[in-house]
């Protein structure tokens, strides 16, 4: 900096912005670990983005020596966002910029993978090469995949025939469905991932439960399949404990970065605690902010113990002590709303079982409400069934929206402990949308519906499906299945309407459904040639011999004839026979190779998808995309070409005529492929950038409402049982731990749940009060009601309520030379289906050679630095 | 260079190419046929060998440059990334840019390529205070004319090691672009318009006009060059219209189906097609 700016306060006065006394200590505190209990609306996201603009500009802390984690990568973009415009508030006095790119922001996962190849902590600065990383989707399509499907259930020791209901009985599902027994083997194994579990010692510790030893012996069979390809394969909860024993590779991992800091600290789980703890043993400067009240995902592996117990835990792990700073002031939500929290989340007992005086939670906090407005602000509906609750706030909504006490429908949010049951929308969902909609008014409901069943779905697949024989799925099995079925029976009837719509269309399936037919006839005329010269399919392939018979079968088609008698062909074929005897090369084709060959389509699924994309129908969601803005129909149809894509990348990506003969490619494809995105219930379309289009409004389950604040807020489901997970047994067990009590940790988790739905409303909030016949409400809302501490919502004057500003989140988007302003300058409109809303190409080749020579170039550019490096030091 | 040092970079460039090959295509689902193959790895070795001076001083490579806090004309604010290698030593820091292209190719389209490197060092300039002491573009295609040099020295290279020597010396693969620093305000107006036109969704393809344009370096036009390789051909009114009164083409193409993806079949089959 030229000069030396000011101090902190001024800048604090010239964005307006006055810390409490807790916040501004938390801010300058720079004294080891650091504990900050932060309730809702208490500014914690402010408190961070000071803290880190105070290191950098106040204590010479570089931007590549600070560690801050986040829950979502949005709010890792929004804070990065936020540090660059305060930054800039310098730089436009001194002239200096500050370039956070080489700050680590973002969620543990994604700074997990950056960890690996960071060469501060490779020995030798050698690029340590990541593993490939398999989101969620493809860990369930890698489990379910037959062959790894059929090594787990052989390593379990169980009997085939029973191991689905076996599986699903132990972790309390019934039924032999293998997605549900794939589902809770995934979430077991990633469990014993985050867990750091070692399969011997688990093994050995579990041994009177028969189950559990051969789940541990699917999960040890599965960690060595995932190690067996030539690339380290990993999934989200392997990342971690890769990473972890990555910089431990390296002595000085704790000196690495000056500033470690943890948001949403409650949410972490047992690998990420470690992993923290190692990167901040040389700084000691580990900071960490949540609230154990939302701590909200057990289910995914965390223990809120990692935040009420970190005091304890720095003393253990860095023998130093943890300054604890309360963040309890509550800026966000009107007096009456933080009183009905706080009561809500009193009305169970905290205390710990065996040890007296010690708490489940961090026990001593009193938030206090910043806004001291005594009006109602929360109110319950009329004690009746679902649908007069339902109708009443709808009523209560359109209402709201004719006062202008709030400007857009996007501002009331209706949130639900769970949108779907079973991957079909929940009832009482279902109920509330229906009232609002019968209104007139819109819903924005992503994750309560299926991407599969959106038009541009239905449409696209039902066509694929006039060229890919759909299968017969037999429909007395149940649930999911039989659901599935239906859905594939739609595709058929609109397959054929949208056909007969478009003449052209029609005859490209026609052309396609012939080439198909033909490859198959083919093979059968080819396999005759090989039988009647008595060849075996597994021999070697010899041209000289083989090639005249075969490209002259009677009846052949000419393209095969012609595939067997091709130059490049027969050169590849000669070549590999040629260097048959050289030590390493691959060895010489065999015949199945050739027939393969002559039998092939030089076309894809992915081909097919981009080719149908140019008939009317299809063309037109483009075109409304081009020419009139308008989106959603785009979006969906870019959603499909990625799943293709997945698919066609997941395996061999040439069809060929055995592809059909048995239908293999109807069962690749529709019965598994297909049918797990279905049974997933994989959600629809979601714009990153605009989280709550307006004029709808919001449909959100109480996760999905982390960290979220809104003006208005429905509970729109007050009632959700305490079901205790197998899984918190098996692992009680198996790590000997003591955490919170097995039949008291559901009901912590509900409570824990239902205080963060509460907890996000600014000015008003509405609890769905159900009382009829098989209808009712958790005990803690009963009473609370019965207490008056909700307001009828019949008898409030909607005048009463403050007016609600709509916010306008800004972003800053980061914009590259060539990826958008020369990709852009190319073809505006290949830039809007590749880049701006992200279609799979087919197969573009270009990039592939660029980057190859890119990416061998800055390798060697980086081992030449490293030798440098070495050099110096030794001299 | 010493002689147990080129072998051990030429083991090297071999693990990594190979090691990239192998993540590349299993990330992208995608091959190269054997000929691309060589071809990048000439790429490779050509540039090693006729770069080292440069290679071997390389201080920073493809380093994410960041700026933040721009505006374009419609105050749109946004953060203007550019990645690129630098060396620094005694006489300064100096900025290259790499390019698989053939030199022909850049030397056509200069003016695109110095915009680039323009913005690029502006870009340093803003983020470090200090002007850059030279820009390059380094053009990677090995030359057609040292090509079999290039090819014959990887296969042997005890034995080609002089020829191939002799050979590189005589190209020059170093393009040096003179920053434009009074057009630099144009540019980065430029770059803005272009955010806002994307921001403000325009997304018109390249006109039917452009599309029967010769490209730079090349004796094809952009319809070819270009579309042919963009899946979204198919539902593109300028390259329906291209595609229709292109001549000695079969009008009838997008009238009863489409066959335009041709010679280019039989290698891809056989680069992807599986073994047992």
């Amino acid at each position: 900096m030229s000069k030396k700016q000011e101090s902190i306060n001024d800048l604090w006065a010239s964005v307006g912005f006055t810390p409490n006394k807790n916040q501004e200590e938390a801010i300058l505190y720079n004294g080891g670990p650091l504990f900050l209990p932060a309730g809702p609306g208490s500014g914690k996201t402010r408190v961070l983005l000071w803290r880190v603009v105070n290191l950098i500009l106040y204590h010479n802390v570089e931007p590549s020596e600070i560690f801050l984690s986040t829950f979502t990568e949005k709010a890792a973009s929004q804070l990065k966002d936020g540090l660059e415009s305060y930054l800039s508030l310098i730089s436009d006095d001194s002239g200096k910029i500050y370039d956070l790119s080489e700050m680590y922001i973002g969620t543990v996962h994604s700074l997990c993978q950056r960890l690996l190849t960071d060469r501060r902590f490779s020995v030798g600065r050698k690029r340590n090469k990541p593993p490939i990383l398999l989101d969620e989707l493809d860990q369930y399509m890698f489990v379910t995949k037959r062959s790894n499907w059929d090594a787990f259930v052989e390593a379990s020791g169980l009997p085939k025939s029973e191991f689905n209901e076996l599986v699903n009985e132990y972790f309390g599902d019934s039924g032999k469905s293998r997605h549900s027994a794939a589902s809770n083997l995934i979430s077991a194994f990633n469990r014993f991932s985050e867990e750091l579990l070692d399969v011997d010692e688990a093994l050995e510790l579990g041994s009177d439960d028969d189950i559990l030893q051969s789940v541990l012996m699917a999960y040890r069979k599965y960690l060595e399949l995932l190690n067996s390809s030539d690339r380290k394969v990993v999934d989200f909860a392997l990342i971690q404990a890769e990473a972890l024993n990555f910089i431990n590779q390296n002595e000085r991992a704790g000196d690495v970065f000056r500033h470690v800091i943890i948001d949403e600290y409650q949410d972490t789980n047992y690998v990420q605690e470690r992993l923290v703890f190692r990167l901040s043993e040389g700084s000691k400067n580990l900071c960490v902010v949540g609230d154990d009240d939302q701590a909200l995902y057990r289910f995914r592996g965390a223990t809120v113990e990692n935040f009420v117990e970190f005091p304890e835990r720095c003393q253990r792990d860095l023998r130093v002590e943890a300054k604890k700073i309360p963040l309890d002031v509550n800026y966000r939500s009107r007096q009456h709303i933080v009183q009905f929290c706080q009561e809500f989340i009193n009305k169970a007992d905290w205390s710990h079982q065996e040890d007296p005086g010690k708490h489940y939670r961090v026990h001593d906090k009193v938030i206090t409400p910043h806004r001291e407005e005594r009006l109602d602000s929360v109110f319950a509906t009329r004690a009746t069934n679902p649908e007069d609750v339902a109708e009443e706030i709808a009523e209560h909504v359109v209402n709201l929206l004719a006062s202008k006490k709030v400007e857009n429908p996007n501002q009331i949010a209706f949130l639900f402990p769970s949108l779907q049951f079973r991957g079909e929308m929940n009832t009482q969902v279902q109920r509330m949308k229906n009232a609002l909609e019968s209104r007139g008014l819109s819903v924005y409901a992503p994750r309560a519906g299926k991407f599969l069943d959106s038009d541009e779905a239905i449409d696209m697949f039902s066509v694929i499906g006039q060229i890919f024989d759909l299968p017969n799925i037999e429909n007395e099995l149940g649930g999911t299945f039989r659901n599935f079925a239906r859905w594939v029976d739609g595709l058929k009837n609109r397959g054929a309407e949208l056909a007969a719509q478009d003449e052209k269309m029609k005859s490209y399936i026609q052309m396609r459904r012939d080439e198909i037919s033909q490859v198959v006839k083919d093979l059968k005329l080819l396999e005759g040639t090989i039988e009647k010269n008595g060849w075996a399919k597994d021999e070697e392939y010899l041209p000289s011999v083989m090639e005249k018979a075969l490209s002259e079968t009677e009846g052949l088609s000419k393209k095969a004839s012609s595939t067997l008698r091709n130059k490049l062909f027969r050169d590849t074929i000669q070549h590999r026979l040629s260097r048959k005897n050289t030590e390493g090369a691959k060895p010489p084709f065999q015949v199945n190779y050739a027939i393969r060959a002559a039998t092939s389509l030089d076309w894809t699924v992915m081909d097919i998808y981009w080719q149908l994309c140019g008939f009317r129908h299809f063309k037109n969601m483009f075109d409304l995309a081009e020419k009139q803005g308008i989106e959603k129909p785009i979006c969906n149809l870019s959603m499909i070409s990625n799943y293709l894509e997945r698919f066609v990348d997941s395996r061999p990506s040439i069809l060929t005529a055995d592809s059909f003969t048995g239908s293999r490619f109807t069962r690749a494809f529709w019965s598994s492929y297909i049918y797990a995105l279905y049974a997933r219930g994989e959600s629809e379309y979601e714009n990153p950038e605009v989280p709550f289009p307006k004029e709808c409004i919001p449909f959100l389950t109480i996760h999905q409402s982390k960290g979220l604040e809104f003006p208005v807020v429905v509970l729109g489901n007050p009632r959700k049982g305490a079901n205790a997970r197998k899984i918190e047994e098996v692992m009680t067990l198996l790590k000997e731990k003591k955490g919170e009590p097995l039949e008291l940790a559901p009901y912590f988790d509900i409570m824990r749940l239902y205080y963060v739905a509460l907890s996000r409303a600014k000015n008003e909030l509405i609890i769905a009060n159900f009382r009829s016949r098989g209808n009712f409400i958790n005990d803690e809302f009963k009473e609370l009601i019965a207490e008056s501490m909700c307001a009828p919502l019949h008898s409030h004057l909607v005048t009463e309520m403050p007016h609600a500003e709509v916010e306008e989140a800004t972003f800053t988007k980061t914009y590259s030379y060539t990826a958008d302003y020369l990709f852009y300058d190319l073809c505006p409109r290949q830039y809007m289906i590749f880049r701006a809303y992200d279609f799979s190409p087919s197969r573009t080749q270009g990039m592939f050679f660029g980057n190859l020579v890119h990416q061998t170039i800055e390798d060697l550019h980086n081992y030449l630095i490293a030798k440098r490096e070495d050099e110096e030091d030794a001299a | 260079m010493s002689a147990a040092r080129k072998i051990e970079l030429e083991d090297f460039i071999q693990e990594c190419f190979s090691e990239n090959y192998t993540s590349l295509a299993s990330e992208t689902g995608k091959s190269l046929s054997l000929k691309q193959q060589e071809a990048a790895i000439q790429q490779v070795v050509y540039y090693l060998y006729r770069m080292w001076d440069i290679a071997e001083k390389v201080t920073e490579t493809e380093v994410k440059l960041v700026l933040p806090g721009q505006r374009t004309r419609k105050n749109r604010k946004y953060n203007l990334l550019g990645v690129v290698d630098l060396v620094s030593d005694d006489s300064g820091t100096r900025m290259y840019d790499l390019k698989t292209l053939e030199k022909d190719v850049i030397l056509e389209d200069k003016d695109k390529f110095k915009k680039q490197l323009s913005i690029y060092s502006h870009i340093w300039k803003g983020i470090k205070d200090q002007k850059l002491d030279g820009t390059a573009i380094i053009a990677t295609s090995v030359p057609s004319e040292i090509k079999k040099a290039v090819k014959e020295f990887i296969e042997d290279p005890e034995a080609r090691f002089n020829d191939f020597q002799s050979a590189i010396d005589k190209v020059e693969p170093i393009i040096s672009v003179d920053v434009n620093e009074t057009q630099i305000q144009n540019f980065l107006t430029e770059f803005g318009d272009t955010i806002d036109k994307i921001e403000e969704r325009v997304f018109t393809p390249a006109s039917v006009l452009e599309l029967r344009t010769k490209q730079p370096g090349s004796n094809s036009d952009f319809g070819s060059l270009v579309c042919r390789n963009c899946d979204a051909r198919y539902s593109c009114d300028s390259y329906r219209e291209y595609i229709g009164s292109a001549r000695g083409k079969v009008r009838t193409l997008f009238g009863q189906y489409w066959d335009d993806e041709d010679e280019s079949a039989e290698s891809w089959i056989i680069d992807n097609l599986y073994e047992d």
